[in-house]
Parts: structure tokens; sequence; C-alpha cells
């Protein structure tokens, strides 16, 4: 098959190494995004999936291993750096201010202005339009506070934020955690949008029945190593659990050896 | 479950349908506020009982003199309740705020009228002795990570002291500065009077506009030109009163001396307000002050640059507060050790909480210590004047202290109150 787009990854990581002191997270994780597809990564707590994501954005830094940007090797110092190349992360805990609206929320930190003042006008747009490509249709106004908001509407606020800025990656810690049945369906059809824009979308999940839903690619994590990088129509839940739960799983996953080291 | 009865109940309604107001929905807005949103509004409807209650409970409230004392009794606590209203933003407190009026205005005190050096010289170093302290404390809270309350309690014994070195022990220093002077005891000529009537309506009526403007260029809805128009009104009618009032002759009959005009207070208050609020809702940092109010860490990850923000609010309080301390020494024409001592700060504090200003952080606007300003002014004039009623002499202390501790306590209930129902709503 010839290579085309879609087939090379956006964000490329090799070979990935992480300690805290004498705790070795991450062990040579390899880890690869494609455009316009959803990757899930999985694994249980203490698996190293949170401190992945936040090796990716800069916020920790990698004691080894490569990153690559649509083929180019860069180096992310922190998270400033990765939205410079358009890596957005939408935290667990959405990171939103109750007090300021939609708008304000979705600028925070990248205000548009005229010279010193703030142009709300041109925001407000930007705000709506970007909402509007993700087919948001709860939200009655762009003006409304957040403080006003049920937990489903404050997940695509948050989302929002994110590709607001022409994003290419986005990482989506935890996105359905909090939620009810309705506002999970809302979220993960906003999830496959944010792919068929063409971005590269990492959802992390504990929730297998929305993993199995909506993404392309699964990729289990066991203590710090990559267990495997499965496409969602060759591998099942049951293969999935047990390659969280002891990283193998039949003929795919760790070899022995190395489980036995850990 | 809640959350498939809203998605159901919303799923017709098209997104994002900014209502297109009309004038009756826009000026409703403006009285009542839009859903959890109270603002000054519970303190604007008190201030206008108190005028009504003391109107006709001590006959001598409602007279010209009484209006212009009013005015220029609340200005020093206006003005310093604006300077702490940029620490509150942050959910942080400046409990030295008083002193640190206080140990501006002594200096400038001191080196004006002990040292004869010019008030050009003074006034503006007292300002920078308010930044300086106000540096010092945001240091010491935003990045050696100090409790607001405990610093702040610390500089509050530590600015109490350096006030009664400058001054010393049961000292007075006078203050002859005309500047200094005018704030609270000169004022306007009429015709300036309606020349800063004008000004405010004016300037509202362009601020409206040119929003307006703004929005339905970016094909946005816009205020409506009727409620705009009427708001203006009402302004230009309220303003229009007063000043009106306030140009009338109040001099005592047969006194030589006209005593007319809008006070000097006014304008300084008006000025300070309109600049520090194009500061905190126009600007960048403004935003970023209520960001780091409502949610510090997600200002953190919006890469808001926090130790900056806390310490520019509690500069800006240091600042201000030299004002009021200015204001404070205009009133009583010298300054003493006890300057921005006694009950100075908390009259301040509670005059932002009365007006609105939330304690949690995140929420208020200028205009809200203003108005408590006037409400705690207010109270302390109407029961000055009550006299006594049955057993309670209400020009004592003690009731007035027991009543303005009762109207906080209520204004903090609304601020509890109204979080719990935005936050319970939607």
């Amino acid at each position: 098959m010839s290579e085309t787009a879609a087939d090379r990854p956006i964000l490329e990581l090799r070979k990935i190494n992480k300690s805290f002191g004498p705790v070795h997270v991450l062990h040579d994780v390899d880890f690869a995004v494609y455009p316009g597809k959803v990757t899930a990564l999985v694994g249980d707590n203490g698996a190293g999936k949170s401190t992945l994501v936040k090796c990716i954005v800069g916020v920790y830094s990698m004691d080894s291993g490569e990153v690559l940007f649509e083929g180019e090797p860069v180096s992310i110092g922190s998270p400033k750096g990765a939205a410079a190349l358009g890596i957005e992360v939408v935290y667990q805990d959405l990171a939103l201010c109750d007090n300021l609206d939609i708008v304000q929320n979705m600028f925070l930190g990248r205000e548009t202005k005229n010279s010193v003042i703030m142009d709300e006008a041109e925001m407000e747009v930007a705000a709506r339009k970007t909402l509007a490509s993700l087919s948001v249709r709860t939200v009655k106004s762009a003006r409304q506070s957040v403080s006003s908001l049920s937990g489903g509407q404050r997940q695509t606020v948050a989302i929002a934020k994110a590709v607001l800025w022409n994003s290419r990656v986005v990482l989506l810690d935890e996105p359905t955690a909090a939620l009810g049945v309705a506002q999970t369906r809302q979220t993960l059809d906003l999830v496959r949008r944010l792919a068929d824009q063409g971005l590269g979308v990492v959802i992390i999940s504990h929730n297998l029945v929305d993993v199995f839903e909506v993404a392309d690619r699964i990729v289990p994590l066991y203590l710090g190593r990559v267990a495997a990088d499965l496409d969602r129509s060759e591998t099942n839940q049951t293969q999935i659990v047990e390659l969280i739960t002891s990283g193998r799983s039949g003929d795919i996953g760790l070899a022995r050896a190395e489980q036995v080291q850990i | 479950m809640a959350a498939t009865t809203e998605t159901e109940s919303s799923s017709g309604a098209f997104s994002f349908d900014e209502r297109r107001q009309t004038i009756g929905s826009a000026l409703r807005d403006a009285v009542l506020g839009p859903p959890g949103e109270m603002g000054a509004r519970p303190a604007l409807a008190g201030l206008i009982a108190l005028i009504i209650l003391f109107s006709i409970g001590a006959d001598r409230f409602a007279s010209k003199a009484n209006f212009a004392n009013l005015i220029t009794q609340a200005t020093w606590v206006m003005i310093l309740a604006v300077g702490v209203t940029f620490v509150l933003l942050l959910g942080e407190i400046d409990l030295s705020a008083g002193y640190t009026a206080g140990v501006c205005v002594v200096t400038m005190a001191w080196m004006m009228t002990q040292h004869n050096i010019s008030g050009w010289i003074a006034i503006p170093t007292g300002f920078l002795i308010g930044a300086a302290i106000g540096t010092l404390t945001g240091w010491l809270v935003a990045k050696v990570g100090i409790p607001a309350f405990v610093a702040t309690l610390a500089f509050f014994l530590a600015w109490q002291g350096v006030v009664l070195q400058i001054a010393k022990e049961g000292g007075t220093i006078a203050v002859r500065n005309e500047v200094v002077l005018a704030i609270v005891n000169k004022n306007l000529s009429p015709l300036m009077g309606w020349v800063l009537w004008a000004l405010v309506v004016i300037g509202y009526l362009l601020a409206a506009f040119y929003t307006r403007l703004n929005r339905v260029h970016h094909g946005l809805a816009g205020e409506p030109v009727g409620a705009i128009v009427v708001k203006a009104a009402v302004i230009a009618l309220g303003w229009g009163i007063g000043t009106y009032v306030l140009n009338q002759n109040r001099s005592f009959a047969g006194a030589v001396r006209k005593l007319e005009g809008v006070p000097v207070a006014v304008p300084v208050v008006v000025g300070l307000a309109v600049v520090l609020h194009m500061l905190l809702s126009r600007t960048t940092w403004g935003r970023h002050v209520y960001a780091v109010g409502g949610n510090t860490e997600a200002a953190r990850r919006a890469g808001i640059n926090i130790v900056w923000v806390k310490m520019s609010c509690f500069i800006m309080t240091g600042m201000v507060a030299c004002l009021a301390g200015m204001a404070l020494a205009s009133q009583l024409n010298s300054v003493s050790p006890q300057t921005g001592g006694n009950d100075t700060l908390l009259r301040a504090v509670g005059a932002a909480a009365i007006g609105g200003v939330s304690l949690f952080g995140g929420r208020g606007k200028i205009i809200y210590p203003i108005i408590g300003g006037l409400v705690v002014a207010t109270i302390d004039n109407g029961l000055g004047l009550m006299g006594t009623i049955g057993p309670i002499d209400f020009t004592q202390s003690g009731p007035k202290f027991i009543i303005q501790g009762l109207v906080l306590l209520l204004a903090a209930s609304v601020d509890a109150l109204s979080r719990k129902r935005a936050s319970t709503e939607g």
C-alpha cells in the first residue's frame, strides 16, 4: 500500500523513558497519533497514561526518547511549546473558570486585542464559529457563564477551547468519566467529529465501551510499557482487558521475560 | 436522569441562538441582572431603602448640606473599598490596606509640613510607597506563598508602628497642601458640575454605542438602541438632579460665603472608577485577574503568569490605598497615628462585600465597592442624625457598629446564597 498522508503519523514517540527517582514509570514507549484517527490509550491505574500525556505536552521532561511531529524531530519543553505545534490537552478537570463566560474561557491567556483593548466581538465570532463547526447544539449563548453549564456542556467548551487554535493533535484525558449517558453520547460524537475534521485525537479512558465505540486504534499500557498497538477491527474487549491486566493476550503483548523483570 | 431530560428538551433549540434582545428584555436584564448574577443590585436596593428610611426618620438627613456631607464622608470608604477590591477579586485579603494608606499619607504630610518639601515630590512619593508596600506584600503572598491573611496581618501591625514612628505618639501633623485638601473640602463651580454631568452622560453613550457598533459590525446582536437611550436618560436624570441640588447654595442662612457646587471628591472617585473599570473589563490583565480569582489552576494552564497577576493586584491596592489616605487626610485636615487605623480597613472590606464583590474571588466590578461605600457612609450619617429613639441612642458608636455588622452579614448571605443558586442551576 502506498503511503498517504493519513498513514503517516502526525505525532510519533519513539523509545520514551521516564523515571521519577527510582521509579521507572515509562519503559521504551512507542506511540503514534495519526491524523483523522482516534487513538485510545488504555491501561490500569498507574500504568503511566497520564505520565505519557504530560511528557507529550512538556509538563514533564523525558529521560530519553525521540518525538517526531509530522516526521520532524522536535523537542517540546513546555505546554506553550506543545500549543505552538498545535498539540492541546483537555484535562479531566477541564480547567475552566466558572466566573467567566464561554468566549472568555476559550480565549483565556490568548485574548485577541486591538492594541491594548480586547476585541470582544472578534473573539465571540471566532468562538461561535468553532462551536458551530463542532455541531454544538445545546448551548444557548456564547456569552453564557460557565457556572450555568452542565457537565457535558463544560466538556464541550473545554474541547472547543482546545480546537479553537487550529490544533493538529488533541489529547483528551478521561473525557467521559464524570458524564451521564446522554452526555457521554454527545461527547463521543464530538470526539468522532474532531477526527473527521482531520485532527489526530488521543483519548485516555478506563471505559472500554466508550473506547470501542469511538477509537480507531487501541494502545494498552501495562506497567509503563506498550503492550500492543491494535486496530479496533482486529481486537475485542476481552483481549484488551487481558492486555491491560497482564500485558499479554495469546501470542500478542509483552514477552514473559519482560513481565517477570518488573 | 437530569442529563437525559436536558438533552431532550434542548435538542430542538438551534445552537447559539443568541437572544436578539428587545428594549424590554434588555432593560429587564439591566434591572434584575442575569440569573445568579445579582451583582450590586441588592446593595443598590438597600441604598435606596436606607435613603427613604432616613429621610422619614431623621429630619435633617434629606437636606442639601447633608447630601454634600454624605458624599464627602463616603469618599475615603469608596476609594479604599475600590482598592481592596483588587485583592478580593483574587480571593485574597489585605488587612494592612488601612495602615498602608496611613503610611503613605503620614509620609506625605511629614515631608510637606515638617520638611517643606513640595507636594509635587511628596505626593508621588506617597504613591510610590503604596506601590512598594503592595509589591512586598504581593511578593510574599504570590512568590513566597505566605497566606495573605497572615502576611497582611503582620503588616497591619508593622505599618501601624511605622505610622506611630513618623507621627510620634499622639502627634498630629497638619496637612496644608492645596491638592490634598481640595479632595474633600473644595467644590466644583456650578458650571464645571454641569460639564462633569455632560461628560458622564456622553461618555456612557459613546461607550455603549461603540460596543454596539463593534458587535453589529461583526454580525452579532447588539444592545437595542432604545435600551441604550433609556439607560442614558436615567443616568442623565439622576446625575442631573444630584448636580442641580449640589449646585444650590447650602451654607447656613446668613453666612457670608456661598457654599455651592459638586464636591471635588465626585470627579476624583468617578475618574478613578472609570480608569480602573476599563483596566479590569477591557484589558487582558483585567481578564487574567478574574481568571486567577475564579480558577487559579485553569489560569496557570492557560499560560497566565499567576505571580505577576497577584503581585500587580496587591500593588494596585497599595496605590489606591494611598489615594484613600489622601481623602482621609483631606477630611481631617491632618494626619495622626490613627489615620488608617481603627475600623478603617474593615469598613472598606465591608463596603466592598456589601456592594457585591465576592470574598470567594473572581466576582465583582469597580462600581460595586462604590455603591457599598455609599451604603456604609449612609448608615453612619443617617444613624448619626436619627438621634435617640426610645432607649437607643443612634448617634453612639455601639448601635452604629451593630447595625453595620448586621448589614454586612446580610450582604455576605446574599453572596453565599447566589453562589449556591448559580452552582446548582443548569
